[in-house]
This record gives C-alpha cells, sequence and structure tokens, in this order.
C-alpha cells in the first residue's frame, strides 16, 4: 500500500492549477451541505463520478471509496432513523419508531457522507501531493509549513511499510495481536509501537541530518523550478464552478422564500 | 590546499545514560587528503567511520551532539566556523540508510531540492537534472516517488541528489550495503564512471575489500579511534594480518597470495591466475564431497507448487516447489524480487499460499496460526531494529518464551541460558535499542535462539556485520547444525556458501537452480542471468585449468596446492 490515491493520467482534472482545484473543492463541499434531500445529493454523486470518469479516474478508484465506507453507511442506515420522529410512522418496537422521515434522513446523511468523502478524495485522486504542496503555498500558506507537510505526506508510506515489517517480525516470535480478550489484544499492540516509536526517532535523526546537508535553512531566495500555471482552463473551471454555485443557492434561497 | 585535513581530531558522543561514562569514539586522529584523490576509509562496526563522515560534513558534532578536539579543514573551510549548510554546495554525503535521506515525492523533486535551494536559475537546475539523471542511469524514472524504487536505485538517487551539487567532495557510507548482486553492480558501475570526474575528491566507507581493491588509490584503516594504516590499496589491502587484526574480511586474493607466501601483492584472480599457475601440484587434487544424507523422516520443509501474489502486485511465487530434509543447511540464493523473502513468509504463515502447500515435519501449517508456528520456525530478519522493542536485553529475550505460553520458571531459564551462551549479561539490564549494530544483531539471534525453534529462517544476518562478528554469527550456525537444526539462510554473500551443504536460487517465484554449492559454484556461467558473483576463489578455480572447478574457500585452494610453494 502506498497511500497515494493520484491517478496518473493526463485527464483534464489532472492538468488543472491545484489552485482551482482547492476551488472547486471549496464549491462541491457548499454544494453537498447545501443539498436538502437524498434526490439532489444522489445526482451530485451521480455528476461527480462522471466528472472524475472524464478525467480518467477508473471505476474502481472510485468504488474502492464507497467499498471503505460501508461499515458507516450500514451503521447509518440501521440506527440514524430510530432517532428522527418525522413523517408516517412505519414500525412501531416498543419505545422505538420507525418513520418515513427517520428513513430519510438516514438516506441523506448516508449519501452526504459518501458525496463528501469522494469529492476529498476526489482532490488526492487528481492532484500528486507535490502539486497539492505547492498550491497551498500558492495560497498564501509559508513554504515551511508546506515543506513540513510534504515531508510528513512522504513518510506515511514508509511507516505504513514498517508497521508491516514489526508486526512480521513480532508474529515471527509468536506474538498475537489478535487473541485473547480485548484489554489483552490492546497491550499486545504495545511491541509494535514501541518498535516502531524507536524507528520514527531514528528516521527523524537521519532526516533532521540529511536535509541540513542539503541545505534546509540556508539563507537567500529559493528557486521554483516548475511555478504554478493559472490557464485559460482554470479560468474556465473556476467561472463554471462559481456560476453552478451561485444557481443552486439561488435555488435553495428561491425555494426557501 | 588539501580537500580534506583532519589534525588531532578527538570526539565522543553524549552518554545516552546519565551514569554511563562516554567513551571516546576517535582519539587522536590526524587525516590529509588531496584533490582527485579516491580514498577507501575501512574499518569494523562501530569503529567510528560513519561518525567520521558526519565530521567532515559540518553534521557532528553541531547536530549530533558530542565533544570534539582538534581541528577540522574542509576545502579551506575550518568547520569550528562553518555550518553544514553552508557545505552543502561543497561536499556531498551519501547516508548509510540512503532511503531515510530521500524526503521528496518525485525522482526529479529529489534532485532539484538542493538546487532550488541554491537559488539557481530555472534552466541550470534543468540542465543538471538531466546530466545526473542520465549519468546515474535513472532518466526512465524521473517521475516515480522514491519510495517506488529499489534499493539499487535509491541509492543511485540519494547519490544524484547530492551529485546535481557539483560538489567537490564526496562522502559515501557504505554505498552498497544491503543491495542485491544487481543493485551492487549497479552502484559499483556508477562509481567506476564517477572516477572520471577529477574535479570530485571521493571518501567511500565500504567493508567490501573485493569492490574496494579495483576502485580505491588509497585506503585508511580505522581501530580503536585511529588511523592503524594508511597507504596505497595493494599495499594495505595484502596485509592479513592486519585486516583480521580490526576485523575486515581481505580479498581472498590476498589471503590466498598471504597462505602460500606469494610476492606480488595480487587482490585480483587476473592478478592471481600467473602467480598461481606454476605452483601445479604433481598429483592433482580432488575436490572434497559430501553432500546431505536425507533420511527416512518426513522432510522438515515440504513446499508443493506455492502460488502467491501480493494484493494489487504481480505474482510473487510461480509453482515454488522445495523439499528441506531435517538438519539441513541451506543457502538460498537469487536475485531481490525473486520471490525468497515471499517464498520465506510461508513457512511460518506470514503469508499463506493462493494456492499449493506448505508442511513443516509433515504437518500442513494451513489451519495452524502464526503464533503456533513460531514454535517450529525461527524468523532471524535482515533489520534488527524491526523486533527490539523492550526496556532491556532480559526482557526482549523473554518475549518469544512468554509468547509461547511456557511457565515463568521455563522463561527465566531459557533467559540466562541465553545472555549466558551469547556472553549478553553485561548488557541484561540495558535497552537493546540503545546497544551498538553488533550487539543489537547478537540481541536478535539470542531471542530467536531462546525460542528453541528446530528450523531457523536467517534472511541476510550478516549485512552490516565485520568480520569478526560475520564469523561469530557462523560459528553459532555451525553449532546449531551440529545439534541437528534445519538452517535456511538467505543471502547474497556466496562466501558463504563454503558452510552450507546445499543451494538453491530463487528467481521469478521458482526454484532455478537446486543442487551443492560446489556444483552450481563450479559451473558459475549458470549464476550470471541472477546476478550473483561467485567468490574470487571459485572463479580462480575456473581460470587456473589444474585446480579442480567448484573449490569454495581459500583453505580448500591452499589444500590443493599442498607444500609446493
Amino acid at each position: 500500500m502506498t497511500f497515494d490515491l493520484y491517478v496518473p493520467t493526463t485527464g483534464w482534472l489532472q492538468r488543472l492549477d491545484p489552485r482551482t482545484k482547492l476551488l472547486l473543492l471549496g464549491v462541491g463541499t457548499t454544494l453537498i451541505i447545501s443539498a436538502p434531500g437524498p434526490l439532489l445529493l444522489g445526482i451530485w454523486l451521480l455528476l461527480l463520478h462522471l466528472v472524475l470518469r472524464s478525467s480518467g479516474v477508473p471505476w474502481s478508484r472510485m468504488g474502492w471509496v464507497a467499498q471503505q465506507l460501508r461499515f458507516l453507511f450500514v451503521v447509518i442506515l440501521l440506527l440514524f432513523p430510530w432517532f428522527v420522529a418525522e413523517g408516517q410512522l412505519l414500525l412501531a418496537l416498543g419505545p422505538l419508531r420507525l418513520t418515513s422521515g427517520g428513513l430519510l434522513a438516514a438516506l441523506t446523511t448516508a449519501l452526504r457522507l459518501w458525496a463528501m468523502s469522494l469529492l476529498t478524495l476526489a482532490l488526492l485522486m487528481t492532484t500528486t501531493q507535490r502539486e497539492l504542496v505547492r498550491g497551498l503555498v500558492a495560497l498564501g500558506v509559508p513554504w515551511s509549513w508546506g515543506f513540513t507537510l510534504s515531508v510528513a505526506l512522504r513518510q506515511i508510506p514508509s511507516l505504513l511499510r514498517h508497521v508491516q515489517q514489526i508486526q512480521e517480525a513480532q508474529a515471527a516470535r509468536g506474538w498475537d495481536a489478535e487473541r485473547g480478550a480485548w484489554l489483552h489484544r490492546l497491550r499486545a499492540v504495545q511491541p509494535v509501537l514501541i518498535a516502531l516509536a524507536i524507528h520514527v526517532f531514528r528516521t527523524v535523526d537521519t532526516l533532521t541530518l540529511a536535509m541540513t546537508a542539503r541545505g534546509v535553512g540556508r539563507s537567500g531566495p529559493r528557486t521554483v523550478r516548475q511555478p504554478l500555471q493559472f490557464t485559460w482552463r482554470d479560468a474556465l473551471a473556476a467561472a463554471l464552478a462559481v456560476a453552478v454555485l451561485g444557481v443552486a443557492l439561488l435555488w435553495r434561497w428561491r425555494g426557501s422564500a | 590546499m588539501p580537500v580534506i585535513e583532519l589534525r588531532n581530531l578527538h570526539f565522543s558522543y553524549p552518554a545516552l545514560d546519565s551514569d554511563a561514562s562516554v567513551l571516546p569514539l576517535l582519539r587522536d586522529l590526524s587525516l590529509t587528503v588531496a584533490a582527485g584523490e579516491r580514498v577507501a576509509l575501512m574499518g569494523a562496526t562501530g569503529s567510528g567511520k560513519s561518525s567520521l563522515a558526519l565530521l567532515m560534513a559540518a553534521l557532528a558534532p553541531n547536530e549530533t551532539g558530542g565533544t570534539l578536539r582538534g581541528e577540522r579543514w574542509i576545502l579551506g573551510h575550518d568547520l569550528s566556523h562553518t555550518s553544514a549548510t553552508e557545505l552543502s554546495d561543497t561536499v556531498g554525503l551519501l547516508f548509510q540508510q540512503s532511503d531515510q535521506q530521500l524526503f521528496n515525492m518525485s525522482v526529479e523533486d529529489e534532485i532539484s531540492f538542493g538546487l532550488e535551494g541554491l537559488g539557481l536559475p530555472i534552466d541550470e537546475i534543468n540542465r543538471r537534472i538531466d546530466w545526473v539523471l542520465a549519468r546515474t542511469g535513472l532518466t526512465a524514472l524521473r517521475d516515480r516517488a522514491p519510495w517506488q524504487l529499489s534499493g539499487g536505485e535509491q541509492k543511485r538517487l540519494a547519490i544524484a541528489a547530492v551529485l546535481a551539487m557539483r560538489p567537490r567532495l564526496l562522502l559515501l557510507d557504505e554505498p552498497m550495503a544491503g543491495l542485491d548482486p544487481l543493485g551492487r553492480r549497479a552502484i559499483a558501475d556508477l562509481l567506476d564512471d564517477l572516477k572520471a570526474l577529477q574535479e570530485i575528491t571521493i571518501l567511500v566507507i565500504e567493508q567490501d575489500a573485493e569492490w574496494i581493491a579495483r576502485w580505491a588509490d588509497r585506503v585508511v584503516l580505522l581501530h580503536e579511534g585511529r588511523i592503524l594504516r594508511d597507504g596505497p590499496t595493494d599495499e594495505v589491502l595484502s596485509e592479513v594480518a592486519t585486516l583480521h587484526h580490526v576485523a575486515l574480511w581481505p580479498p581472498q586474493m590476498a589471503e590466498l597470495a598471504d597462505a602460500l607466501h606469494l610476492r606480488g601483492r595480487p587482490l585480483t584472480t587476473t592478478a592471481m591466475q600467473p602467480l598461481i599457475e606454476p605452483l601445479q601440484p604433481a598429483t592433482p587434487c580432488a575436490v572434497p564431497s559430501g553432500g546431505p544424507q536425507c533420511g527416512a523422516a518426513p522432510p522438515a520443509v515440504q513446499a508443493d507448487a506455492l502460488h502467491f501474489a501480493y494484493p494489487d502486485g504481480p505474482a510473487a511465487l510461480h509453482g515454488l516447489s522445495l523439499t528441506v530434509s531435517p538438519g539441513e543447511w541451506l543457502l538460498l540464493a537469487g536475485p531481490n524480487g525473486g520471490g525468497k523473502s515471499t517464498f520465506a513468509k510461508h513457512l511460518n504463515g506470514l503469508l499463506r499460499p493462493d494456492h499449493g502447500s506448505v508442511s513443516l515435519f509433515g504437518q500442513p501449517t494451513a489451519a495452524r496460526r502464526v503464533g503456533e508456528l513460531a514454535r517450529e520456525v525461527g524468523f532471524l530478519f535482515q533489520n534488527p531494529d524491526l523486533q527490539l522493542f523492550a526496556t532491556s536485553v532480559r526482557d526482549e529475550l523473554a518475549f518469544g518464551p512468554r509468547n509461547l505460553g511456557l511457565s515463568e520458571a521455563e522463561v527465566q531459564e531459557r533467559v540466562g541460558a541465553a545472555l549466558d551462551r551469547f556472553a549478553l549479561a553485561p548488557w541484561a539490564d540495558t535497552a537493546p535499542a540503545i546497544l551498538g549494530y553488533g550487539l543489537r544483531r547478537l540481541v536478535t539471534i539470542a531471542a530467536v535462539w531462546a525460542m528453541q525453534p528446530p528450523i531457523w529462517l536467517l534472511d541476510e544476518p550478516t549485512t552490516g556485520l565485520d568480520r569478526t562478528l560475520t564469523l561469530r554469527l557462523l560459528d553459532e550456525m555451525v553449532a546449531l547444525h551440529q545439534a541437528g537444526h534445519t538452517l535456511l539462510l538467505i543471502t547474497h554473500d556466496l562466501r558463504l556458501a563454503a558452510w552450507a551443504e546445499r543451494m538453491v536460487v530463487i528467481a521469478a517465484g521458482r526454484v532455478a537452480l537446486d543442487g551443492s554449492p560446489r556444483e552450481l559454484l563450479a559451473d558459475y556461467q549458470q549464476l550470471r542471468p541472477f546476478g550473483l558473483r561467485p567468490p574470487a576463489v571459485s572463479r580462480l578455480a575456473r581460470k587456473v585449468d589444474w585446480l579442480p572447478a567448484g573449490l569454495l574457500s581459500v583453505d580448500e585452494v591452499v589444500d590443493c596446492v599442498g607444500g609446493s610453494s
């Protein structure tokens, strides 16, 4: 597992400036949060899938998002309806009431969660971590913060690989975190966490030395080798997104007025 | 003006424990290196070589802490008034753990990082990136993430990143360590290529005397914090007794020349050939014979038609079948990614086959948990730090036996026996993580030993160990073998074939070659497709007509020559 969701194609979303994609993320978030019911959320979800597909993101990658959320969907759909008592009564079990409004609210929440997750991950599917950091820096985040974020993101695959290796090394010595009572299992994770902590301290030590040796902290201006370019595509995408947002909000306002 | 000038250096790290006394790492060390020299710095594990490199790059003591006396001048800079950052465009340092040196998102970004920091124009940065990618053979990988590269490619990338800064001094700390034969060859080719760049002075820290013999002009031996020997490569590497004294493996041809009292300081088989050819004995010598005796007992390991693919990855095993007799000592070799480690993890249930089966002593492993299989298979991982976590060596040794469900009395008995056997008693209450590399490796061996498994799987156990520690480990393996344990040793170092009874090459997920080490090394051309380089004595035996093919050690060649010299 590399923890890199990026789909390396030359799709139109991939070619957009990361600042534009951050704007699209903001617009999309507003649309999803303001969508009142499952029908509109379903339309946004369908559109989001189609937009991502048009940019070369495979269905399987999008399906993976839903797969990761399936447990939460089940929990929301099973438990949520019992806590909203609106609409027509469908079933009564002692003090518990299942209503049509409760079912609708559960479906809305599940779809909103799905849409938000896919939208956020869509940014990572179409933007390299490097571009994302550049975008944030270009939007005013200090270079040292962006660099730190980039190094932290870079360490995730290494750490995940290390956790797996440590687990294997401990399991080979008879360690079994999946047996026994809950407390025993929690305690059994200790060897992995300590070995990982030792690894992290060593890595930080080496990284600090390596960065210093490569001139981190040197005074004077830094060159930006690949400056971000805001092209007509970005202008068009941004304008369209703002237009869609405007129409949607206007629609919502007229509906409620 | 010398590139490196160190005068009377004394250096010690701060004590990790307030009760511990500070031991000096370097004592009165002086060294001068002129421009354009190719120098190899050699010494035992823990002798202070890496620390010396950090001192030369101004990273120690500024970033590491520690106490330093003496003078350091690098390219005319007095390092007592110069920071590592200021030196970053003149001194390039390759760290031993080069994967931890890479902190960018792509190969190109990794190279451009330092150049951007220098504020160079974009055209110049792009020119340097293209030049260094071509020089290191990474052009096709320029958009890859560093963590997606092989070990050898990561080393080349780390070298490329420092080379792009056009340093005048390149310090390379164990550039070959942990690489498979193909990775080593790529680095060796790159360093051969860099020799042509006269404007760069190169100092390499390396334990592989066979490669140093071909590459370096000068060898410096570091021992107990001082420079014990400093001279031309052929002179220093021919001093076999000195090299043994400092726990280093001499080149095999130097050992042979020393044993046969030959003159001329031959370090390579080509240099040795004309010297040994006249020594042909009157009666031809015979190759010692013998191999594993397979009894009627069920095999210790039986793998039948194993197929396995990692999730989202290509198939790693393609119908691998292998039977290992109880008490057999098997050497497993082959290129990285060929399936050795994947196969090994099937033996203790860390991985389960997609198809096929594994049995240990006749019992299928399919329905048995990893914890249960740990009774039978002891796994020594390549990196000792993966398994060390306890606050004391004593607790570390008790971890495995406790997991096996032994009584506390039995656990303590085994811990005591392991502490005695591996002479670890002085560190029984010390945290293993703060011990030196050699001791950490010893603790991991003792930890497996305390579980007393009948089958031992050892994955590259000699990586990073000097000659003394390697021989210590081999002594332990010989003792285990004599006691009837089954040993599976995964290694790229074919010198160790002299100890094994059987050699199996695993490549492309299958058993590619299977035979006695003598048979396989006698016809070592068949090893080439797998990137395996036979030991120098085996290559010499093929070059000299009267030497029987398949000799495995210097002692065997000496026995063959007999008293003729």
